[in-house]
């Protein structure tokens, strides 16, 4: 006999309820150590990895799942096998009348080698009687579970958050921004809602020449400014569309969106700036982003003339040559003149344009001209100013043309220097009394030789004039030695043998004697005649020939006077030639300093004081968390963060622009489907300077 | 003049740089030389070097103090009785003396007159082989002696001269002989060391390291 089927079913949903709140107490640990683990390992990873690999996100997430199973098979151990036996116990528990007897039918029933007498076993059967096991196995349930799921649930509610804490946090004390997920192919799948499958035709300006473009199912849409752009969707309803200008400040406004036939349609043009088209359908809604693309205005370039230059008459043919290019195509191309005459506040301007081409829409052009300056009726100072420019195919007289640099040509005005002038030095002294002597010379046997051919009024007349200038010539030589003797200019006349002090030299009757005796600055330590006094001698000697000449020249002998005259012309030239001596100077006295050398000199290495980056401006702070979650969003739903990022993209094209290149590649990357991190990463620290900390503890050097 | 350091007081005394000074010719043509030589043991070795040269009478015996002695000049020049025999003895006793035409040229008055004198103090000079420990004995010079930019720029005789020349004693360099200009290459202020992409003074860093361990 066993123990009655109702007792054994009741034992039976015992064990089977109480292995289940095993099982869900390991569960709800594994999912909070796992949600737990996740936080932490986002957390310490970035700290354990100095280059950050890409998939440092996805080992965090394994360690987190594998602590999560770890703690739950470790909490599910800890409960150990449910058996009947324990299943009977934990209702003795529960009901103490039994006084064990369930216990032992169940062990009776599970040993069944072990026979016990029919008596007995009514005895045991009357004593279990009826158990009511709802009751205490809820408030078990409830006990049990409590805690575990009390922890797990808000976790997991509230995991998505952890991990962006987890990302600030490291990116607060890193300065490194990390934000890894990996967008598969499987993830990308289209959802299946409403809105899909829209097609965008873009018609560009009939100016621009460009061909219409069909775009499938397309989110963005990058066209030239006024081109037309007409959205058709299969929708059966009629979608809201509201454009909204992601630059400008200005008001959304809702586009029309007309029936055709089974589909809709709604027709826009370009804005010129970028906007946003939002599209509801019931609980559906999509963007269309449209990206402007400004026409270019035409790049002029002036190649000849070279350079600015200064004429001095209006004569010649100046040659004109330039070069331009276009994105879209040329029209006309020419060159401008622009001739501005006067002076001071009145001044006039004339324009004058020349060498025009009318041109059907090439992209590149290379053109010449020229003007003639003789026809110009330039004035001195008038000025001559040449450009290039060439205009595109824009219909807008407004569009700006583009123009080349200017080079600009001058007329000189009179009595202006245009060239750097050379004023020629003086030859040195000796020279000129070498030249001045030669020619007194020639003058004094000119005069000789005709002085019996002139009257003696003539002769004296001519023969004091070159006495004069012998003097001149004299004193100039005397003025000569005697600043080479004592560093001065001053001639025989302002010193006197007994003016009180010693010249190096002494008058006797007109002439100069060396005072070698007393002249210690003259001589050598050996009584030897010193540089200086070699060198003045020769003069010496002249100043007294000449003295001798100029004599004999004041009383009307030329003839006596050419024979000083030549011995002067000869001491001159001894003295011209005399030796130089050239002193040198004191080598420099270079002493290393060997522990600079060495690099171990008295610097500590301590710069100053490193100031943390500036904290993001509040644009860029949005943009971050924008960034960080649309990032975020990728990892959930494909096509939101993809359109987050486009979003984001469009409205920093103008402000950021090299965030907006950064988050275009992003885009690139999502929709082939491959690994964002890295162009993520890059766009993130494309934002404001940069690295950023609160201090300089937490820099890491990285 | 720095002190020559006293040897044997149980501290290794710095390498002093020493110039030689002679009485004919031009001993100072190159006055920066030493500092640049002595800028180039501080940076590369760990050789205990005074800061500053010393200039030395090649007549004293006081050049027996230096294990390496700089000649150089571009004057002609006769050694007097005294300077011949103290540079005989000097190189007897294991000194290193390096001449250096500051001219770069082969018929310069320098090398016509130095060459005679070294003929006739210490006997014919020998080439010098491209593969000599010297080009090795701290910086490698595959090609031996490095080429000078006067040399390169086709100055003077417009040669790259290949070797040096020497007077070996005992398997080892007692007279080192170059007219490769050395003296114009290396006499810059150190400070200026920093314009070059290849340091031209390394070289001298190797005669020093000969003479000293050698």
């Amino acid at each position: 006999m066993r123990v009655n089927q109702s007792t054994a079913g009741v034992v039976q949903q015992v064990q089977r309820q109480l292995t289940l709140i095993s099982y869900g107490r390991a569960v709800a640990f594994g999912l909070a150590t796992a949600v737990v683990a996740s936080f932490v390992s986002n957390l310490l990873l970035p700290l354990a990895f100095t280059s950050q690999p890409d998939y440092l996100g996805l080992v965090a997430g394994t360690l987190g799942s594998l602590a999560g199973i770890a703690v739950g098979i470790f909490s599910r151990r800890r409960d150990g096998v449910v058996t009947r036996t324990r299943a009977s116990l934990w209702l003795e528990e529960r009901f103490p009348s039994m006084q064990f007897a369930l216990a032992t039918l169940t062990e009776f029933d599970a040993n069944r080698t072990r026979e016990i007498s029919e008596d007995a076993r009514l005895r045991l059967v009357e004593a279990v009687g009826s158990l009511q096991v709802s009751a205490p196995l809820r408030r078990s349930a409830i006990r049990q579970l409590r805690v575990p799921v009390l922890l797990a649930v808000p976790l997991l509610i509230f995991s998505e958050q952890l991990q962006i804490l987890a990302m600030r946090l490291v990116y607060r004390n890193s300065a490194v921004s990390e934000i890894r997920f990996s967008v598969g192919a499987d993830s990308v799948a289209a959802n299946s809602r409403a809105l899909t499958n829209w097609r965008v035709r873009v018609v560009p300006p009939a100016y621009s020449a460009l061909e219409a473009r069909n775009l499938d199912d397309a989110g963005q849409v990058a066209a030239l400014v006024g081109s037309h752009i007409d959205v058709s969707g299969a929708d059966s309803e009629l979608p809201t569309a509201i454009v909204r200008s992601t630059v400008d400040s200005v008001a959304s406004a809702t586009l029309a969106v007309a029936r055709n036939g089974a589909s809709w349609r709604a027709g826009l043009s370009m804005p010129a700036s970028p906007a946003e088209v939002r599209f509801a359908l019931s609980s559906a809604n999509r963007q269309l982003l449209l990206e402007p693309r400004a026409d270019s205005i035409p790049v002029v370039h002036l190649h000849f003339p070279v350079r600015d230059s200064v004429l001095r008459e209006s004569k010649g043919v100046v040659a004109l040559d330039a070069t331009a290019n276009d994105d879209l195509g040329l029209a006309i191309v020419n060159f401008e003149l622009i001739v501005t005459s006067g002076e001071g506040e009145r001044f006039t301007a004339k324009t004058v344009v020349f060498g025009a081409q009318r041109l059907s829409g090439e992209h590149d052009r290379k053109w010449q001209a020229s003007f003639i300056l003789d026809t110009m009726k330039l004035l001195a100072g008038d000025i001559v100013h040449m450009r290039a420019v060439a205009r595109d195919r824009h219909p807008d007289a407004a569009h700006e043309p583009g123009a080349s640099e200017t080079r600009t040509f001058r007329i000189a005005r009179l009595g202006e220097y245009d060239s750097v002038a050379v004023e020629p030095a003086p030859p040195p002294e000796v020279q000129k009394s070498l030249m001045s002597q030669r020619m007194l010379l020639i003058l004094t046997e000119k005069l000789a030789a005709r002085r019996t051919s002139i009257t003696k009024d003539v002769l004296i007349a001519e023969s004091r004039k070159l006495a004069s200038d012998q003097v001149k010539l004299r004193k100039a030589i005397g003025s000569l030695v005697f600043q080479r003797f004592e560093g001065e200019d001053s001639g025989e006349h302002a010193h006197s043998a007994d003016d009180g002090h010693d010249h190096g030299v002494t008058m006797d009757q007109g002439k100069l004697v060396p005072t070698l005796a007393t002249g210690a600055p003259m001589t050598d330590g050996e009584g030897g005649e010193s540089p200086i006094v070699a060198i003045n001698k020769p003069l010496l000697e002249a100043f007294n020939a000449m003295w001798d000449a100029a004599s004999s020249l004041e009383i009307a002998e030329p003839k006596a006077a050419i024979s000083h005259m030549k011995l002067a012309l000869a001491a001159i030239e001894r003295a011209r030639g005399a030796e130089r001596i050239y002193l040198r100077g004191k080598p420099p006295v270079v002493i290393v300093d060997i522990g600079k050398v060495r690099l171990a000199g008295k610097d500590t290495g301590q710069v100053n004081s490193r100031a943390p980056r500036e904290a993001f401006s509040p644009r860029d702070a949005a943009r971050e968390s924008r960034l960080l979650a649309a990032a975020l969003l990728l990892t959930r739903d494909v096509e939101a963060g993809r359109d987050s990022l486009a979003l984001l993209r469009l409205e920093s094209i103008a402000e950021a622009p090299r965030l907006a290149a950064a988050l275009n590649d992003a885009l690139a990357v999502v929709r082939r489907g491959g690994d964002v991190t890295a162009v993520l990463i890059r766009a993130r620290r494309l934002l404001g300077t940069g690295v950023r900390s609160d201090s300089l503890n937490g820099w890491r050097g990285r | 003049m720095t002190a020559i350091p006293q040897v044997g007081s149980g501290v290794a005394a710095p390498f002093v740089f020493a110039t030689a000074q002679y009485e004919s010719g031009d001993w100072d043509s190159a006055p920066l030389v030493p500092a640049n030589v002595i800028d180039a043991i501080a940076r590369y070795t760990t050789i205990a070097v005074a800061p500053q040269g010393i200039i030395v009478p090649l007549a004293s015996e006081e050049v027996f103090r230096s294990p390496l002695l700089y000649l150089t000049g571009h004057l002609p020049v006769r050694f007097t009785p005294k300077e011949s025999e103290v540079m005989a003895a000097y190189v007897q006793r294991g000194g290193l003396l390096f001449i250096d035409d500051h001219n770069h040229d082969i018929d310069g008055p320098f090398h016509q007159s130095v060459v005679e004198e070294i003929r006739r103090i210490f006997g014919v000079m020998t080439k010098l082989p491209n593969n000599h420990e010297l080009y090795r004995s701290f910086f490698k010079f595959e090609n031996g002696p490095p080429a000078t930019s006067h040399e390169l720029n086709g100055w003077g005789d417009n040669l790259v001269h290949e070797h040096l020349q020497a007077i070996l004693r005992n398997h080892r360099i007692g007279v080192l002989y170059s007219n490769k200009d050395y003296s114009s290459e290396w006499s810059y202020h150190p400070d200026n060391k920093r314009f070059l992409s290849v340091d031209n003074t390394r070289f001298a860093v190797n005669l020093v390291v000969y003479a000293l361990t050698r």
